[in-house]
């Protein structure tokens, strides 16, 4: 039977000292740790990639809301009708702001180059190479590609099909980029609006909420109770803290209701994101198009 | 024990545990997910040098620790220790236990795969208490507890059902790792 002391280097108990030590040291001594993961795990990181991409092929986000191929192809169709129909709306409107602007700056006597209309952002494809399968609001890390280098910040926005915030770009590394899941207690408060499909009146602003991660993939919220908030129900992101291109980007759907005992006449809503950051196989980065300000035509 | 066969293979353990056991998580019994890394400990722990087993269980938990599921909060700084002690404390029970047990059977390799994956589990956990609890450590984002270890449980209920043909592909390629065999107890596959 094997005993402690078999051939056990004498160096060994102090180094597991050393492990309990580093174990419980404050966070704020870790931040070493962070260089030593990019370097230890540079051969990790494409076998990573490549278990990534066949997870992603094994078992598929499943995006197609239950319904059958022919459905898939009638809704295709109809998005595409929307898409076109939308992308001229967005062009007149984009024209229109244009002329305002134009029309401001007369008035203002403003420089040329103040009041643009802002530019679309980028679009950056990007996959996942490391993630933790176990952890529903753990970081993931992305593969980085020269294109994201050169041009994704801190803060930028990672999406699912252009449509879903699922998280925010928190660190840029010379080997990867980190993304923290927006359901991340650390991502702080989203403030959010509630999207009634049925309801024809645009003139009347949606109700507001502020969203509070709670650590296990969800938020909190709490709505007045006269707004008759039901499970389904979509939320959207519309936080002046983050990009403009993100702002309407789908946050979540409520999952639950519940009149507060305190404070009857409000709710406390628990929205759950349709998609997660850690079980996506790839992400689309929304990057801001700094080639103006790099070129500095912005200042006045 | 040919440590550069176990570099490569702790590596490519790790890389799987990264990205392709995503893809055999029961995300409706609490995120349950197997270790490829807990059936490299438990492999090498049968088989290996007691020194070899000690340092390679702990540089694998090293590794480990040092991958995205061990970052804290959005700092994404990593805590080095978890692993690191969870599979040497693993490594420790096998070796204990090995020389009573049929080393060449798959069954073994499972069980101990599940043995390895409890301690370390059960080590992390306390690990996460400690640091919630320390008032200078920072904090965890969510106390572990009893949940977390039903959830270990259900990790190495997992990771040894998945030794089973990780268990065979590692016993095909034995001739590979030139184990100082001990003396135990054989058993033809």
């Amino acid at each position: 039977m094997f005993r402690a002391t078999e051939r056990i280097p004498r160096v060994y108990p102090f180094v597991l000292l050393l492990t309990v030590v580093a174990a419980l040291l404050p966070t704020n001594w870790l931040y070493w740790t962070r260089d030593l993961s990019d370097v230890i795990r540079l051969p990790i990181t494409p076998v990573a990639h490549a278990g990534n991409r066949l997870a992603g092929m094994l078992r598929p986000v499943d995006a197609s809301d239950g319904l059958n191929t022919e459905d898939l192809r009638g809704r295709l169709e109809l998005l595409e009708t929307e898409r076109d129909r939308y992308e001229r709306l967005y062009r007149a409107q984009r024209l229109r702001s244009q002329e305002l602007a134009a029309q401001l700056r007369l008035l203002q006597h403003l420089p040329e180059s103040v009041l643009r209309a802002p530019r679309p952002p980028m679009i950056l494809p990007s996959d996942v190479t490391g993630r933790d399968p176990r952890d529903v609001v753990s970081a993931v890390e992305l593969d980085l590609v020269p294109e994201i280098a050169d041009r994704v910040l801190q803060g930028d926005v990672a999406t699912w099909k252009h449509q879903y915030l699922v998280g925010r770009v928190v660190r840029i590394s010379p080997f990867r980029v980190t993304v923290l899941p927006v359901t991340h207690p650390d991502t702080g408060p989203v403030q959010a609006v509630l999207v009634d499909a049925q309801d024809p009146d645009l003139a009347a602003p949606p109700p507001r909420m502020l969203l509070k991660p709670l650590g296990d993939g969800t938020f909190a919220g709490e709505i007045n109770h006269r707004y008759a908030t039901a499970p389904g129900d979509e939320v959207v992101l519309a936080d002046p803290g983050w990009p403009a291109w993100a702002q309407a980007l789908h946050v979540g759907n409520v999952e639950s209701v519940r009149q507060l005992d305190e404070a009857p006449l409000r709710d406390l809503v628990i929205i759950r994101p349709r998609f997660q950051l850690f079980e996506l196989p790839h992400v689309m980065l929304l990057a801001g198009d700094t080639d103006d300000l790099a070129a500095g035509d912005l200042q006045p | 024990m040919r440590w550069m066969v176990f570099i490569v293979a702790a590596c490519l353990a790790v890389a799987l545990d990264m990205g392709l056991s995503g893809a055999m998580t029961l995300r409706t019994l609490g995120f349950i997910t197997p270790s490829f890394a807990g059936c490299l400990v438990a492999f090498i722990a049968l088989f290996g040098r007691t020194d070899c087993v000690l340092w390679g269980a702990w540089v694998l938990g090293v590794i480990t620790d040092l991958t995205p599921g061990s970052m804290e909060g959005s700092q994404l700084v990593f805590i080095i220790g978890p692993h690191a002690l969870g599979f040497t404390l693993g490594a420790w029970i096998i070796l204990t236990i090995r020389s009573m047990v049929f080393r060449n059977r798959i069954l073994t390799v499972a069980v101990c795969t599940m043995l390895c994956v409890l301690s370390s589990g059960f080590v992390m956990t306390i690990i996460g208490l400690v640091r919630y609890w320390l008032p200078f450590t920072g904090g965890e984002v969510v106390p572990f507890g009893l949940g977390e270890l039903a959830r270990v449980a259900g990790d190495a209920i997992l990771s040894g059902v998945l030794a089973i043909p990780v268990g065979w592909v590692l016993f095909q390629l034995m001739p590979l790792w030139r184990f100082d065999y001990g003396v135990g107890r054989r058993s033809t596959v």
